[in-house]
């Protein structure tokens, strides 16, 4: 399945991948783990077999172009709750210089898919002017993305200033690099890593309870 | 590392690698040569991330990695080792303060591909 779903992304086939996760979603799979075990084992696939020559450079772009066209499609069928002034907020973007924005994509659609307002601000966003945006929306989360070794240098100082801002926000870290590097040294204590969408999913269910209790 | 001495330190290596292997810019041509200077700059790009992180893992991953990337194209783990081993060598005869800490990172990637 991960393999036909990598082939079809490869073919730029967007309705034959749309239509694979989308049967997924219809037999009741958790969106969540059709992020996890699907979407981004076949991206993983690709980037495996471009490692071992298999594919070129422009296959590999043509299958991101259309994974990230087809997560939009997927995301706008699925119901949302109606937004209200009292929607919890969560921002989502890539640090300075980072263009891999499909796993920040996947998390900012979960939010938005349990009713919170989010503001998806897509890859390479310096921190100045994240934090700026942050201190107007006033999000209870911050989603802060990294792929590339060499922009984990960086993550601190975000980490840092955005725990910073007057709302407040939880700042969540969630990178590749997690697999393989402890990223806990680049952030703070209270900085969430988030390795999988399950493991999100039931975090932002937690967040939701002890919000629930705090109102009682 | 500053700019100055790495484009010092890659145009010695390349050169080296070109004087010893002239067949490759038959092979090759000049476009193979631009693709060299790129890759160098790419080790270099991991040798200051290993460094400025204080993690070797950057580097014996990335060492790793590439390995698999470039025998699936044809080309041996030998090159690989010649190139990083051209570096270290290089980076001897250079003055800078990251040389000896850069020669550790270098001898490290070596080990991990053999």
């Amino acid at each position: 399945m991960t393999k036909q779903l990598a082939i079809a992304l490869i073919e730029g086939e967007s309705d034959n991948a749309f239509e694979q996760i989308h049967s997924l979603y219809r037999i009741g799979t958790p969106i969540a783990t059709i992020y996890q075990e699907y979407i981004t084992e076949a991206m993983r696939l690709i980037g495996v077999m471009w490692e071992d020559d298999e594919i070129t450079v422009a296959d590999e772009h043509l299958a991101t172009a259309t994974c990230d066209y087809i997560l939009a499609r997927f995301h706008s069928v699925i119901p949302k709750p109606k937004l209200t002034a009292h929607s919890k907020k969560a921002m989502f973007f890539c640090v300075e210089k980072e263009q891999h924005s499909l796993g920040m994509k996947m998390a900012a659609y979960l939010f938005e898919q349990s009713g919170w307002n989010v503001r998806l601000m897509g890859a390479n966003l310096p921190l100045s002017y994240a934090k700026e945006a942050a201190e107007r929306f006033g999000p209870q989360v911050i989603g802060v993305s990294l792929t590339i070794i060499h922009h984990l240098e960086q993550l601190k100082q975000y980490v840092i200033e955005l725990e910073e801002i007057s709302s407040n926000p939880h700042i969540l870290v969630g990178s590749r690099l997690l697999s393989s590097y402890d990223l806990k040294k680049y952030a703070s204590p209270k900085t969430r890593m988030i390795s999988d969408y399950e493991v999100l999913q039931k975090w932002m269910a937690e967040l939701d309870e002890v919000k629930i209790h705090e109102h009682h | 590392m500053n700019k100055q001495t790495r484009e010092q330190v890659i145009d010695e290596v390349v050169a080296g690698i070109y004087e010893a292997y002239p067949e490759i810019l038959e092979r090759f041509g000049e476009a193979g040569k631009m693709r060299c200077l790129e890759d160098n700059h790419h080790h270099f790009d991991h040798l200051d991330t290993a460094a400025k992180l204080d993690d070797p893992q950057v580097f014996t991953k990335y060492a790793v990695w590439l390995t698999n990337l470039l025998t699936q194209r044809g080309m041996s783990k030998h090159h690989v080792i010649d190139n990083f081993q051209r570096i270290h060598d290089v980076l001897g005869k250079t003055a800078t303060p990251d040389s000896e800490e850069y020669q550790k990172l270098l001898q490290a990637g070596i080990d991990a591909i053999k």
